[in-house]
């Protein structure tokens, strides 16, 4: 793979792999460091990317690794900087987006925190089924390629998904979500 | 509540939107052909000695009597190496990403400040040498050593406060701390024990810069003269000055100057002339590098 090469693999793929990274971490700006230490990371291994079939799958498994090494350094950030004030949370959140004009702030508050307390439902999840659902969800990966990724059986894929999922429903009822 | 449902809750809340500008490969490469650089770079220092016992005492330029003679100005001149590379006057030696040198820049929340910490690996080969004390201008010295396990013998702490993206402590699982961190304006090694594995010494600061962050991490990618000015202008003057202390009870001095510098990947040790760097570039890409060099009278 050469240099043009990588940089098409990073507009083709990043966005996945970013995003990945930034649910795996639950923090944007540690999100962010994992994502540049898998590519470069990857960059190290430029020369072996050729051979390979799918670097989206490789990079994510860099990552994992990466993040399995570094975890307590990731989560570090977290305990740092807590939002404080609503508003705080307005201005980390970007209110004044205009296609979010017809939105009240209040409509917003209630949408970001469903959609935090979905992440963290997830997040609470065993690794086994978080990282599976991470793949599936955030780095918009098919089942062969999550298999590929973590080394396991599609079955196995399929099974840890399945789980995930009847886990996820059970707590999502249990706060008032739709049944 | 149905599948395709949990399906849609999932999708919004694990899938938002990533802009362009957040997947660009921000950082450095590491440089994979360190090792056999910095192999060359010991045989050099280590001839260094010798080499400079015929002349290169021109190297030095500060001697301190210290009440018996100055006699030992050519008897006893030295060489500090930065990253196994000898620093001369006017030549500089670049930071670049490897297993002793490493660099770091950060933007303040303000978008004007900008910290830096750059690794240093400086030794000193001398003969008669007993310690080296080495004293930063502006900024500090980041040192992080293991708590049980330190290579200074004497140091003056930094009194001002530093909030550059330095190494800070290293707990263990437990919240004890196994790596100390601490900033310092001078410290001194002993001559046998300059360095060790579990010790990383960096020199860092701040500055406030309006601007500077969009040049070095800008768009252009053929604005590395700007980019080794900003590095200039952030350093700011920053010297430090190498004292070694011979066993005789003389001391000498010289100082090693920090700015940026314009280099091809080959003058930088990144590759060799006519071959091509692990991430594509030719030997004869310039960019801009942090450097040391020895300030010259």
């Amino acid at each position: 793979m050469n240099k043009n090469e990588f940089e098409q693999f990073v507009l083709d793929s990043g966005k996945d792999i970013l995003r990945f990274c930034r649910m795996t971490t639950r923090d944007d700006e540690s999100g962010n460091d994992l994502y540049q230490d898998t590519m470069l990371k990857l960059l190290e291994k430029q020369s072996k990317l050729d051979s390979m079939q799918n670097v989206r799958s490789y990079a994510l498994s860099i990552s994992i690794l990466l993040w399995r090494n570094k975890k307590k350094k990731y989560s570090a950030r977290k305990r740092i900087l807590p939002i404080s004030s609503l508003e705080e949370y307005v201005e980390d959140h970007e209110w004044f987006e205009p296609e979010d004009n017809h939105k009240t702030p209040e409509q917003h508050v209630l949408e970001q925190s469903e959609v935090e307390e979905v992440q963290a439902l997830v997040a609470k999840l065993p690794e086994k089924y978080r990282i599976p659902i991470y793949l599936s969800y955030s780095a918009d990966m098919k089942l062969d390629e999550i298999a590929e990724c973590l080394h396991i059986p599609i079955s196995t894929v399929k099974t840890r998904i399945r789980k995930a999922k009847i886990l996820l429903k059970e707590q999502l009822e249990a706060i008032g979500y739709d049944r | 509540m149905t599948d395709e449902r949990l399906d849609q809750i999932l999708k919004q809340a694990l899938a938002p939107e990533i802009s362009e500008n957040d997947i660009r490969v921000k950082k450095r490469v590491r440089a994979k052909k360190m090792n056999k650089i910095v192999k060359r770079s010991i045989g050099v220092a280590a001839c260094a000695a010798l080499i400079a016992t015929v002349g290169v005492g021109a190297n030095y330029r500060n001697i301190i009597g210290t009440g018996r003679d100055n006699v030992a100005d050519n008897r006893n001149p030295f060489v500090i190496t930065a990253y196994a590379a000898e620093l001369e006057g006017g030549k500089a030696v670049p930071v670049i990403l490897g297993e002793k040198q490493s660099w770091a820049i950060c933007g303040g929340e303000d978008g004007e400040t900008i910290n830096y910490v750059i690794l240093t690996d400086f030794r000193c080969e001398g003969d008669d040498i007993e310690s080296i004390t080495y004293s930063i201008n502006k900024g500090a010295f980041n040192i992080s050593e293991m708590a049980d396990d330190s290579i200074i013998t004497d140091a003056a702490e930094y009194e001002g406060e530093m909030n550059s993206g330095s190494i800070g402590d290293i707990e263990d699982e437990e919240g004890n701390i196994i790596s100390e961190s601490r900033f310092l304006k001078e410290y001194t090694v002993s001559y046998d024990a300059q360095t060790n594995d579990a010790t990383t010494i960096s020199i860092c600061g701040e500055k406030t810069m309006p601007g500077a962050f969009d040049i070095i991490w800008g768009e252009t990618e053929s604005n590395y003269e700007e980019v080794a000015k900003v590095y200039d202008e952030l350093l700011d003057g920053v010297e430090i000055t190498c004292t070694v202390h011979f066993t005789d009870g003389s001391s000498a001095n010289q100082v090693i100057t920090a700015g940026g510098q314009v280099m091809t990947y080959a003058e930088a040790g990144m590759c060799e002339e006519g071959e091509t760097f692990d991430t594509g570039e030719d030997w004869e890409t310039k960019d801009a590098f942090f450097s040391f060099k020895l300030k010259e009278n």
